[in-house]
């Protein structure tokens, strides 16, 4: 289905400028496609029969409860990621914000964005559903590389282009120490599919050696995600980047690779050696679920840039989904499945969120606004405004950063926007796992179920860091509530603004009726968990019991 | 190793006369299409010219420019002279009778003139000259990308005999030469081997109004003899080659029973108009400017080829003669 | 002499591979790679894998390496003096190296299952094929081209399908990045 639709769109692209399709309606299209397409992979999630996993394509490929589940999952949080594509505007209109909404929607490039991301797309439900070593490595380079092309989308940015290539040239290690593990794996046993691997090394070679290139393997994934030792790129590339890149960046591979994960650990059983309390690979999960719990919290505090901060909060979730997913138990598994829910959910809509308000800062702006140079922390480190920044800064001639919200007097985002504002501060509560929100729930099925399994150490780690986390998300409602903001405005500037508030500020119908249903499922998921948790506990069941 | 001195010594020693009056035939060509004599003061109608030509380049002074890098600097005509030499070992003259039937001959074809271009890359590098390194870079921007149409006109070609070797494909040119069908083809392979092989007009690494000599402007004597004979050397080759490709290499047309001698008479001949056709392409027109030369490639080529590459294999499977 | 160069041909890919990293010069380490990349390809040709050492000679040698000369070629990287970067992270990374060269020789000597890919494993890979053939036709099929074709297009379409994707992408990509 995602197949034939991209040979549609990529056939029906140089017709566009024929017939004059709006970009628009081609990211309609591509949303209707995944979101179809997720349909199918829901109908066709069928306990009895896919219950131990059905190959096909030849054994490449194994389709089980869980895979499909995965498979719409990522599908439909795709096509709700894709409607953010419809704000993206092109780097042209940045340079000359004269440029009209027609020559916006008929830019031939933002023409091509849906179809990257669809093929990015159907790379991760390719690398959900894949049981053989080259069948997940292509995968992972399809659903990848077109991440890599959409990071240097404002290639006339010094830091966006600084931060593409450092995310390239990560994906480049990381792939390489899968390459290396799975060669080795492929040379202990001459085969590449997950379970002949298995097979073999369960005849009595000894896992030993099969030990390294699992966990090459293993770090490899660790890499891409961002884990903790290995998250050093993160927040350098989500700032850089275009916000609409970072959403998809920050959500979809992961879900992808945290799926991989645990089909890896689960579907090839190499983890049913390995994974012992004592292992080797247990205690790297855990591991770096501590170090990514500690460190994300810790350096999270430290910044001012709130893309910045959103990675390291980032980096703390994914030490509780690594938590939950090294327990290795029935009821982890569960945590972990809904602890992943919640967290697309929660960082979907705070991206919606992020990227209305840059929108309306593009709006008002045109130009130069988003992506600028890093300011210098050292400046003026106390200033509380440095919060939005990553939204919004505008270097002005006096090179004071300048920080804007959607009216240019002096207002706090609250007042200008309260609806907005509010479904923000609802994320971040969630994200802190304040307890009526979805997010608590996340967390609390993630430490109970560590509890359970005895480890108090990681669980109170946990605890803690959840506190920090908390400190920095209300120090941006604190901002986005309480302070007003500052201007420095010049006159060439003034001028730009008084356009500005002329010109509609409002965030798109379609972008403000996803928000308002994120946080809607935020807020009342409390009301009505049973059909979300009975499925999950349905599926991680099948996962163990089959 | 069937490759024995003496085989490889039979093919090089004519190889190299061939050069040389492929050179002497390109002076007189040339000479009557422009209205003038051409040579013809050394030997009976300048007969001995390719001689005396490379005698003095034997002894002239080989000059080695200061702060040149010298290794790389004698090292890239050897390379050059050497890849070009090396092509020929998988060419069939008459059946049965390459120095080596390789199964993937065309792609150790591919392969060798892919090599090619690092001899013009380091030529130019290592002499430290701009003109030289302008030539290089040129010449390098252009090899590297006629590559990519090079190749998919191969594998157009390839894909209806369905075979890599080069005596399958001539066998499997026995009920009509591919000319016949694949006319359109043929046209933008005359195209791509001019430009592969550094002729006019598309001879921009060494057009003599801006760059001197291009690569090996600072070459002198013996490694420029070398240059010379790799350049013309790659041209036999290419046209030994297209006629093997289009031309049905050693068959006559019609079954009629040869010998041996009398096929690598006839792939001689077809090489030869092959090879009047360079010189006289040559002679015809002008020179173009680099971009147009690029533009040419990556925006009118390479789309083509990607239909031509897609549509032959469709007429193919429609009309069920897939090999 | 196939078995002396079989084992000199690996030996001078690593000594240039060692070259690569110490060369003064950019241009040289990149001409040093390139010696890594012949010389695998002639490993590749000795041990008969003539078609997978051709297409590596082509687009190795003869166009990434190709690219990474003209490119290096084109920068002023002279003034680049790599020996006098800082080298704090030394230690770390040949503490990091040799524990990995000594795990992996560990793990190399596990491998005493014999080299698997020649061609006719790859035929038997593909079950409901060798099962029909018999055993003249299995000669024939015992040509590079054939036998990776029929990996590629019977026992691994899908594979062949995404790879051709992943070059759509790449197709794309370059549009995209130039628009």
């Amino acid at each position: 289905m995602v197949i034939l639709s991209i040979l549609l769109l990529a056939a029906a692209l140089p017709f566009s400028s024929v017939f004059y399709f709006s970009s628009i309606v081609i990211n309609r299209v591509a949303i209707l496609v995944l979101l179809l397409s997720s349909l199918l992979a829901f109908n066709t999630l069928l306990l009895e029969p896919l219950g131990v996993g059905v190959g096909i394509y030849g054994g490449v490929c194994l389709v089980s409860v869980i895979s499909q589940a995965f498979d719409c999952f990522i599908l439909a949080s795709g096509s709700l990621l894709l409607v953010l594509a419809t704000g993206i505007l092109p780097m042209k209109s940045l340079y000359y914000w004269s440029s009209t909404r027609e020559e916006i929607t008929h830019d031939p490039l933002s023409k091509l964005i849906p179809l990257i991301l669809l093929l990015s797309t159907l790379g991760m439900s390719c690398l959900v559903t894949s049981s053989d070593l080259v069948t997940v490595y292509l995968s992972i380079e399809l659903q990848s590389l077109p991440l890599y092309i959409l990071a240097c989308l404002y290639r006339d940015s010094e830091p966006a282009t600084s931060a593409a290539l450092k995310y390239f040239l990560i994906g480049a290690l990381s792939s390489c120490l899968f390459l290396l593990g799975s060669s080795l794996l492929y040379a202990l046993s001459g085969l590449t599919s997950l379970e002949g691997v298995y097979l073999v090394s369960s005849l009595g070679v000894g896992y030993s050696g099969f030990l390294i290139p699992v966990l090459f393997i293993g770090l490899a994934v660790l890499i891409k995600l961002p884990a903790a030792p290995f998250h050093y790129w993160a927040p350098d590339v989500y700032d850089g980047v275009p916000t609409l890149v970072t959403s998809w960046l920050a959500i979809m591979p992961k879900i992808a690779l945290l799926a991989f994960l645990l089909l890896y650990q689960g579907l090839s059983q190499i983890g049913g050696i390995v994974v012992t309390e004592q292992s080797v690979w247990g205690f790297i999960l855990l591991g770096s679920a501590l170090l990514s719990l500690v460190l994300g919290a810790l350096l999270g505090v430290a910044q001012y840039r709130i893309k910045r901060m959103v990675a390291y909060s980032t980096i703390s979730h994914l030490g509780f989904l690594l938590l939950a997913l090294g327990l290795v138990t029935p009821q982890g598994l569960e945590a972990y499945l809904f602890y992943l829910f919640q967290y697309v959910v929660t960082s979907s809509n705070l991206f919606f969120v992020l990227l209305v308000y840059s929108n309306q800062v593009l709006e008002t702006w045109g130009d130069s606004t988003v992506f600028l140079e890093q300011p210098k922390p050292e400046k003026d480190p106390s200033e509380e405004s440095y919060w939005l920044e990553g939204l919004s800064v505008m270097r002005t001639p006096t090179t004071k950063p300048l920080l804007i919200s959607s009216e240019y007097n002096r207002i706090s985002c609250f007042h200008s926007n309260p609806v907005l504002a509010l479904s923000f501060a609802i994320c971040l509560f969630s994200m802190a796992g304040i307890p009526p929100l979805i997010g608590f729930f996340g967390k609390l099925l993630v430490l109970t179920t560590a509890l359970d399994s005895g480890y108090y150490f990681l669980v109170f780690i946990a605890i803690l860091v959840s506190v920090i986390t908390t400190g920095f998300y209300l120090r941006v409602i604190r901002v986005l509530f309480f302070d007003s903001i500052h201007f420095e405005i010049s006159r060439s500037t003034e001028m730009i603004l008084r356009r500005a508030v002329l010109s509609e500020s409002d965030p798109k119908p379609l972008h403000s009726m996803v928000i308002a249903t994120l946080s809607l499922i935020i807020i009342l998921f409390l009301a009505y968990p049973y059909p979300s948790l009975n499925s999950l506990h349905l599926i991680a069941l099948s996962f163990y019991f089959w | 190793m069937t490759l024995s001195f003496l085989d490889s010594l039979i093919l090089v020693i004519p190889l190299l006369g061939s050069i040389a009056y492929l050179t002497l035939a390109e002076r007189k060509v040339m000479g009557s299409m422009q209205r003038r004599l051409g040579p013809n003061q050394v030997g009976s109608y300048g007969l001995l010219q390719p001689l005396s030509d490379g005698l003095k380049l034997l002894v002239k002074e080989s000059v080695l420019p200061s702060q040149a890098n010298k290794g790389l600097f004698y090292l890239a005509p050897f390379i050059t002279l050497t890849l070009s030499l090396l092509g020929w070992i998988p060419i069939p003259f008459a059946k049965a009778s390459p120095l080596a039937d390789m199964s993937l001959g065309l792609l150790y074809l591919m392969a060798l003139s892919s090599l090619g271009v690092y001899g013009v890359l380091l030529a130019g590098w290592s002499a430290n000259s701009k003109y030289a390194f302008i030539g290089s870079l040129r010449s390098t921007a252009q090899l590297v990308s006629y590559e990519l149409p090079f190749a998919l006109l191969i594998l157009i070609v390839v894909i209806i005999p369905g075979s890599l070797s080069l005596s399958h494909i001539i066998e499997a040119q026995e009920p009509v030469w591919y000319l016949v069908p694949l006319l359109p083809i043929w046209v933008l392979w005359v195209m791509v081997v001019v430009a592969e092989t550094n002729r006019a007009p598309f001879d921009l690494p060494e057009s003599e109004s801006e760059l001197v000599a291009g690569f090996f402007t600072e070459h002198s004597a013996l490694p420029f003899a070398y240059f010379f004979l790799a350049e013309y050397g790659s041209m036999i080759l290419i046209s030994v080659l297209s006629s093997i490709l289009f031309l049905g290499g050693y068959l006559l047309p019609g079954d009629i029973s040869t010998s041996p001698v009398l096929e690598s008479l006839v792939l001689g001949v077809k090489s030869c108009f092959l090879l009047f056709l360079l010189i006289w392409i040559r002679a015809s027109f002008p020179r173009v400017r680099f971009d147009q030369l690029m533009y040419l490639c990556w925006a009118g080529l390479i789309p083509i080829l990607f239909g031509l590459v897609i549509l032959v294999p469709s007429i193919l499977v429609a009309f069920d003669i897939l090999p | 002499m196939r078995l002396f160069l079989l084992e000199l041909l690996p030996f001078l890919a690593l000594v240039s591979a060692i070259f690569v990293i110490t060369a003064d010069n950019p241009i040289l380490g990149v001409l040093f790679l390139i010696g890594v990349f012949l010389t695998v390809s002639g490993y590749l040709a000795l041990i008969g894998l003539t078609f997978l050492a051709l297409t590596y000679l082509i687009i190795y040698v003869g166009a990434i390496a190709i690219l990474f000369l003209f490119v290096v070629m084109m920068m002023d990287l002279n003034l680049l003096d790599l020996s006098e970067l800082p080298s704090v992270s030394f230690p770390v990374a040949a503490i990091l190296a040799s524990s990995l060269l000594a795990s992996l020789i560990s793990l190399l000597n596990q491998c005493n299952i014999p080299f698997w890919f020649d061609s006719l494993n790859l035929i038997h890979l593909i079950p409901s094929l060798s099962s029909t053939l018999s055993w003249s036709s299995t000669f024939h099929l015992i040509e590079h081209l054939h036998v990776l074709g029929l990996a590629l297009y019977v026992a691994f379409p899908l594979l062949l399908i995404i790879v051709g994707l992943i070059l759509l992408l790449a197709i794309i990509g370059p549009i995209v990045l130039c628009l």
